[in-house]
């Protein structure tokens, strides 16, 4: 480097100080690290706490005082009871079957929209797309009413298929948006390539599109199911018992007036396992899913 | 003609009902960019089909379906499908916008026919009665205060948790260990609602509430109450337990924001002696744009229609003082089978809820800065 120019020397040099402008690093990462651990702990303290209730009985949580160690762990009788009596095996079977049928049949009905969408060129595309778009806007509380009387009238009401109907066609119009913005970036020439080569739409929608798109399925389907494991207000409204109705509306119904806290900690914690498992082990597709939003289109 | 091994070349020469419409379709009504040639020698690269091969040495014309003599309903399908081929855009649209149509669509339509008439449910709604349904809503006290409460949600959510969710993502951004900060912080947020709620009535709970006992243990006596049965206070409350969800959320879409500011220009703000504080407001922030406008999109487009949480917690009680507009609409529709007034604020929240949305993406997106 011409170090002999002036000007460029002194540039040099102050570009090999900045460092020491900032302040020292150490302190910051510690600073850092305390306010981390800080936030953490208020952070996880309602769900710290409602673990510390459920390992209690119900009558010393009451009686005693809140700082009492547990004077025998009640967790296993305050899971069991919640399992047997209050009927959570019955919701966790029908949040199991709603989440896995209902959220794969949603993704695949939604990869047959979105494949057309954004390769086939249906007349009225962008207006079809906007469609799917408009019923993701829709709040629930719109299709309630109707919803009601027309599962009375065909009988689907409080019925696992009438659940499993509802949470498709909700189901559908996110998963839609997400696969054909997915779909778009594969390249046309592809389609092109494999018409050429004589294969039928559908042939290319299964055999080239569906198994291209695994990552944005997984995405799709992910989503779906942590949503419809998590769902409430559809179980609320159109189930009359446990035969049909999902596992947090079951969650809800045990929280009456004055409910037994310990037992509604462990139900709860049984509610919250499955989803945070899923969410933890995919959490790469679920924050996907979530930041979906970001790409326009 | 070679036969690649596993491939199947099969001569095609059954006519297909609209192959080749392109071809005789006028110009006008061909459309751009899609080409569709006609299906004529087709290439199945398929084991199932290995053994009995089509080849060359069959006499022309013959319909070469491989195996001719595996009748079945695989020869069937494939005949099927390029027949069917030429109107596939509908035929795979059918099945998605049929059930969209059927369960959603319907269900639209009937909701907003319902919301002229007075209706407590049973057979068809026969009683018009205008627009009193909407109307009523101004003069009822407790639909007011849903209102007003509603609105009290929205705006206390759209600007409290993405300052907190930006912070957080600030705090944990690039430290050692920052995806296990960031799956526990955001653990909460793969939560049900109703969940989150029992989770949150237990922290608020009078005797044995962790909120309660600390305030006690600190000297604090005189704060400690029941924080779900004080009409305002509880509204706050639930605030707080829904501002923990929606701070995770604003958190991780921040944390993929911080990570697609691209570093070089960071670092040329570095270089011309921007401090930390500098380089963040005038570099960072105005990269984080799009992002804030999911975030706030998001959750904008969520809390107008609140209902789990504040259902779970307080039941829109004592008094009604704590309703939101959605649990209002189940109260007058499902506890007092008020299908018509029901019907109504659903709409009104509809409404609502594309309007502001929609307002807000659009004037965001063109403020957008681009680099």
């Amino acid at each position: 480097m011409a170090a002999e120019d002036p000007s460029l020397g002194d540039r040099v040099r102050e570009l090999a100080s900045l460092d020491d402008r900032d302040v020292d690093v150490d302190a910051v990462s510690v600073v850092r690290y305390t306010l981390v651990t800080a936030v953490l702990l208020v952070w996880m303290l309602p769900i710290a706490a409602m673990f510390y209730i459920a390992l209690k009985p119900t009558e010393q949580l009451i009686t005693g005082s809140f700082w009492a160690l547990p004077n025998s762990l009640a967790l296993l009788d305050n899971l069991a009871t919640a399992w047997q009596d209050a009927s959570f095996r019955a919701y966790a079977v029908n949040s199991l079957l709603y989440a896995t049928v209902g959220g794969g049949l949603a993704v695949f009905l939604a990869s047959l929209a979105g494949f057309t969408i954004a390769r086939l060129d249906p007349p009225g595309k962008n207006l079809l797309l906007y469609l799917v778009l408009l019923f993701t806007f829709f709040p629930f509380q719109m299709y309630l009413i109707p919803l009601v009387k027309m599962w009375h009238a065909t009988g689907l009401f409080s019925s696992k298929p009438g659940m499993v109907v509802v949470y498709v066609a909700i189901a559908i119009p996110f998963a839609a948006f997400v696969l054909r913005n997915y779909f778009v970036t594969l390249p046309r020439s592809l389609y092109e390539s494999a018409r050429i080569d004589g294969l039928s739409d559908f042939q290319i929608y299964w055999r080239i599109y569906l198994p291209l798109a695994k990552p944005a399925l997984a995405v799709a389907l992910i989503f779906q199911w942590v949503w419809i494991w998590n769902e409430f207000l559809f179980g609320l409204v159109l189930t009359s018992g446990a035969e049909a109705r999902p596992i947090a509306t079951g969650l809800a119904s045990l929280s009456g007036r004055a409910p037994r806290w310990s037992v509604l900690a462990a139900g709860t914690l049984l509610t919250i396992v499955p989803a945070a498992i899923v969410y933890v082990s995919m959490q790469k597709y679920f924050v996907r899913g979530l930041l979906a939003g970001t790409k326009k289109g | 003609m070679t036969a690649v091994p596993g491939t199947v070349a099969v001569v095609y020469t059954v006519p297909v009902p609209g192959a080749g419409r392109d071809a005789t379709a006028p110009a006008s009504t061909a459309r751009p960019s899609t080409v569709r040639p006609t299906p004529v020698l087709i290439f199945i690269n398929q084991s199932s089909q290995r053994g009995a091969m089509a080849t060359e040495t069959e006499p022309e014309g013959t319909r070469s379906f491989s195996p001719g003599e595996r009748s079945g309903w695989r020869r069937h399908w494939q005949r099927l499908q390029f027949r069917v081929d030429p109107y596939s855009e509908y035929l795979l649209l059918l099945p998605p916008f049929l059930v969209l149509f059927a369960v959603l669509g319907i269900p639209v339509v009937f909701n907003t026919y319902v919301s002229f008439f007075r209706w407590n449910g049973s057979g068809w709604p026969t009683e018009f009665v205008g627009a009193s349904n909407y109307t009523f809503m101004l003069g009822d006290a407790t639909v007011v205060t849903s209102i007003l409460n509603t609105a009290a949600w929205t705006v206390a959510m759209v600007t409290i948790p993405p300052l907190v969710g930006l912070g957080m993502a600030l705090l944990i951004d690039d430290v050692w260990g920052e995806s296990l900060f960031k799956t526990l912080f955001f653990l909460p947020y793969a939560v049900s609602f109703v969940a989150i709620g029992i989770t949150w009535r237990l922290m608020y709970h009078p005797d044995f509430g962790v909120v309660n006992t600390v305030f006690a243990a600190i000297g604090l006596e005189s704060w400690t109450q029941a924080w779900l049965g004080i009409p305002t206070v509880n509204t706050v409350a639930m605030m707080v337990a829904q501002g923990w969800l929606f701070s995770a959320f604003a958190m991780v879409v921040y944390l993929a924001g911080l990570r697609s500011v691209p570093q070089h220009l960071v670092e040329a703000a570095r270089i011309d002696g921007l401090s930390r504080v500098q380089r963040f407001r005038y570099v960072t922030l105005p990269m984080l744009r799009p992002f804030t406008t999911l975030v706030v999109a998001t959750i904008l487009f969520r809390v107008l229609k609140i209902f789990d949480i504040v259902w779970v917690m307080t039941g829109g009680g004592p008094f009604f003082s704590s309703e939101t507009l959605a649990v209002t609409m189940y109260r007058l529709a499902f506890s007092q089978f008020q299908f018509g007034k029901g019907a109504a604020i659903a709409n009104i929240l509809t409404v609502l809820i594309v309007v502001v949305t929609v307002v807000y993406i659009r004037y965001n997106i063109q403020r957008e800065v681009e680099y």
